[in-house]
């Protein structure tokens, strides 16, 4: 499971191991899609994402009737190219994605390593915590405080930032009491090293592995959740470019525009997929053990 | 038996205790109610006045208090939109809600209880593959992506299905489907990893050594030690799966809880709001704590603990 010393054969074969496993290589690819697509969105879109041309509405793609290369991926009911705005929209996703991971991260780590190393009374409260959290529906609460704030790129990865912090407390909790039973924590207390260097040391070193897979199923949850709020017209603000959005505002139009919805949808999909994968992947790449 | 269902029970008093202090608090202390019911074409001392009137001018703690006094007989508040006790329009749309979120959970346990069964019994095989797939993508499909699509498909593109309303079992298919196959992924997973490690227990393979039956291995004795976290997991997402019908109500234009949710978001109707996100955690506490219950009646070792 922890692999300390790596020498240069197990490097190629830990590499080797990577790209035999599918769901991870298509997993890299399609995450390289979309953070090229994040990253060089400003050089690559055709138009502004925001400038509406009322001339040019609800153009189609350029491989249905009436489309052209001057809109690939044709323009929406106001207008606004598509491309360029689905091109935009993977950073509104990635930048969530990877913000609400990390905030429930530093919230969901502390609580579980707290809780692991400490045990006792200490576990039950934070244990208690977690049921609590677990028992209220997250994406309720997350329209009701957009409602009541006033929605906002803000709003969204704070409110999902302090929701989506249980699977990270289960599992770090989980392991850290495996880990803190082991010969090398026992070895560290009795040198005398003090508490939070036993738990940056010697325990945070250990939750790596389990982190990223943690990360990474979060990351999905919260762009699908952010998605689904901007689709309820609670969550990233118009004319803010979301996937989410795209999709809401394109579903009027589905008995005769249906790739309004089918194509921010698909792009979606795909994110989320391949942030599944990655973290499956991950897991079956770094514990062996756990495989099936 | 009954030291652990007490002190479960008694857990899950505390627990609804918890949340429904930070849903009060993080409603009450973020909106302001009064402006709401006021209305925008009101003034400063409109609004003040209704405070007044309402109780909202004391603190949180106590406003706090005076309600859960009032859930605790049974009033959980009047609505602001519809000007009427909040337990008779929510009670009304629950047994819509409720409705789907079964045949969803039915749909689910159909699903993924066979696929997980073979995909343990035969792993790598191509099934195992097959299941795997239904799995990683039904995660990751955006459920009110996932409907549109289905409409598009089947009431637009081939017109045999109604995308909106909830009158006949017809209503219920395309719902049914977006939501069960939104749980079933956890479900076949659970399964199947179940199934692989109690055929690799020494009881199974005392059993095959007997010379019983494939069949009675796998399904009276392997199926049955798998099956129990299965049972906590399925009545979890069954509470999930409620709230999950928020977005699909939504789509779907079904007039149950998860819509009137929104909807009163929307409007701004804190008492139904608030009504509504403890009714849907009190499901999930009720259903956790029956899983628990039952887990613990047929597993000896999980009372002792």
């Amino acid at each position: 499971m922890t692999e300390t010393a790596t020498a240069p054969a197990q490097i190629s074969r830990k590499t080797r191991r990577w790209m035999r496993h599918t769901g991870l290589v298509l997993a890299l690819v399609l995450l390289g899609i979309v953070a090229l697509m994040a990253l060089l969105a400003p050089l690559v879109a055709p138009f502004d994402p925001y400038t509406q041309d009322l001339l040019a509405r609800m153009k189609p793609p350029v491989w249905m009737d009436g489309g052209s290369w001057t809109h690939p991926l044709g323009t929406d009911q106001l207008g606004r190219d598509y491309l360029s705005r689905l091109l935009y929209g993977a950073r509104v996703s990635l930048l969530i994605g990877v913000a609400v991971a990390a905030m429930g991260g530093v919230i969901g780590v502390t609580l579980g390593v707290v809780a692991g190393y400490f045990g006792g009374w200490v576990d039950t409260v934070v244990t208690f915590v977690i049921t609590a959290r677990l028992s209220m529906p997250v994406i309720l609460i997350a329209l009701a405080v957009s409602a009541l704030v006033g929605t906002s790129l803000t709003v969204i990865i704070l409110t999902l930032g302090l929701l989506l912090w249980d699977r990270y407390a289960l599992v770090v909790r989980a392991t850290t009491i495996q880990i803190r039973s082991t010969d090398f924590v026992t070895a560290a207390r009795l040198q005398g090293a003090s508490v939070l260097q036993i738990l940056w040391h010697e325990i945070m070193p250990n939750l790596i592995n389990n982190l990223m897979v943690v990360a990474t199923l979060e990351m999905a949850q919260a762009i699908i959740l952010e998605a689904a709020l901007s689709f309820l017209g609670l969550g990233v603000p118009p004319p803010l470019p979301s996937w989410g959005l795209m999709i809401s505002e394109g579903k009027s139009f589905i008995l005769f525009e249906p790739w309004l919805i089918t194509i921010p949808g698909v792009f979606l999909f795909a994110l989320v997929l391949a942030t599944n994968l990655l973290g499956d992947g991950l897991r079956d790449v770094t514990a062996p053990q756990g495989r099936n | 038996m009954l030291n652990f269902a007490l002190r479960r029970i008694l857990l899950a008093c505390l627990l609804m205790l918890l949340v429904s202090f930070v849903t009060f608090v993080l409603l009450f202390s973020t909106g302001d109610p009064a402006a709401a019911i006021a209305g925008e074409a009101s003034s400063a001392a409109d609004a003040e006045r209704i405070r007044a009137h309402f109780n909202l001018d004391q603190p949180l703690v106590v406003q706090y208090l005076r309600w859960l006094s009032n859930v605790l007989q049974g009033d959980l508040g009047t609505s602001l939109y519809f000007n009427q006790p909040v337990t008779k329009i929510i009670a009304e749309r629950f047994s819509v809600t409720i409705k789907l979120g079964a045949t969803a959970l039915a749909f689910a346990l159909a699903l993924a209880l066979p696929l997980g069964i073979a995909a343990g019994r035969w792993p790598n095989s191509l099934i195992d593959r097959a299941a795997l797939v239904i799995a990683v993508i039904g995660q990751a499909l955006p459920t009110f992506w996932f409907a549109l699509l289905l409409i598009v498909l089947f009431s637009i593109r081939i017109p045999i299905l109604p995308a909106s309303g909830i009158d006949t079992w017809k209503h219920y298919i395309l719902p049914t489907i977006v939501l069960g196959y939104f749980a079933a992924p956890a479900i076949m997973r659970l399964t199947r990893s179940g199934m692989i490690t109690a055929l690799e227990t020494d009881y199974i393979r005392t059993a095959r050594a007997m010379g019983l039956s494939n069949g009675k291995v796998v399904f009276d004795y392997a199926l049955r030690n798998a099956a129990l976290p299965v049972v906590s997991l399925a009545s979890a997402q069954f509470g999930f799966m409620l709230a999950g019908s928020v977005v699909v109500e939504n789509v779907f234009a079904i007039n149950g809880a998860g819509r009137l949710a929104w909807e009163s978001i929307g409007r701004s109707d804190l008492p139904t709001v608030l009504a509504l996100v403890l009714c849907f955690s009190a499901f999930y506490v009720i259903l956790t704590l029956l899983a628990d219950l039952l887990n613990a009646l047929l597993d000896p070792r999980i009372r002792t603990q």
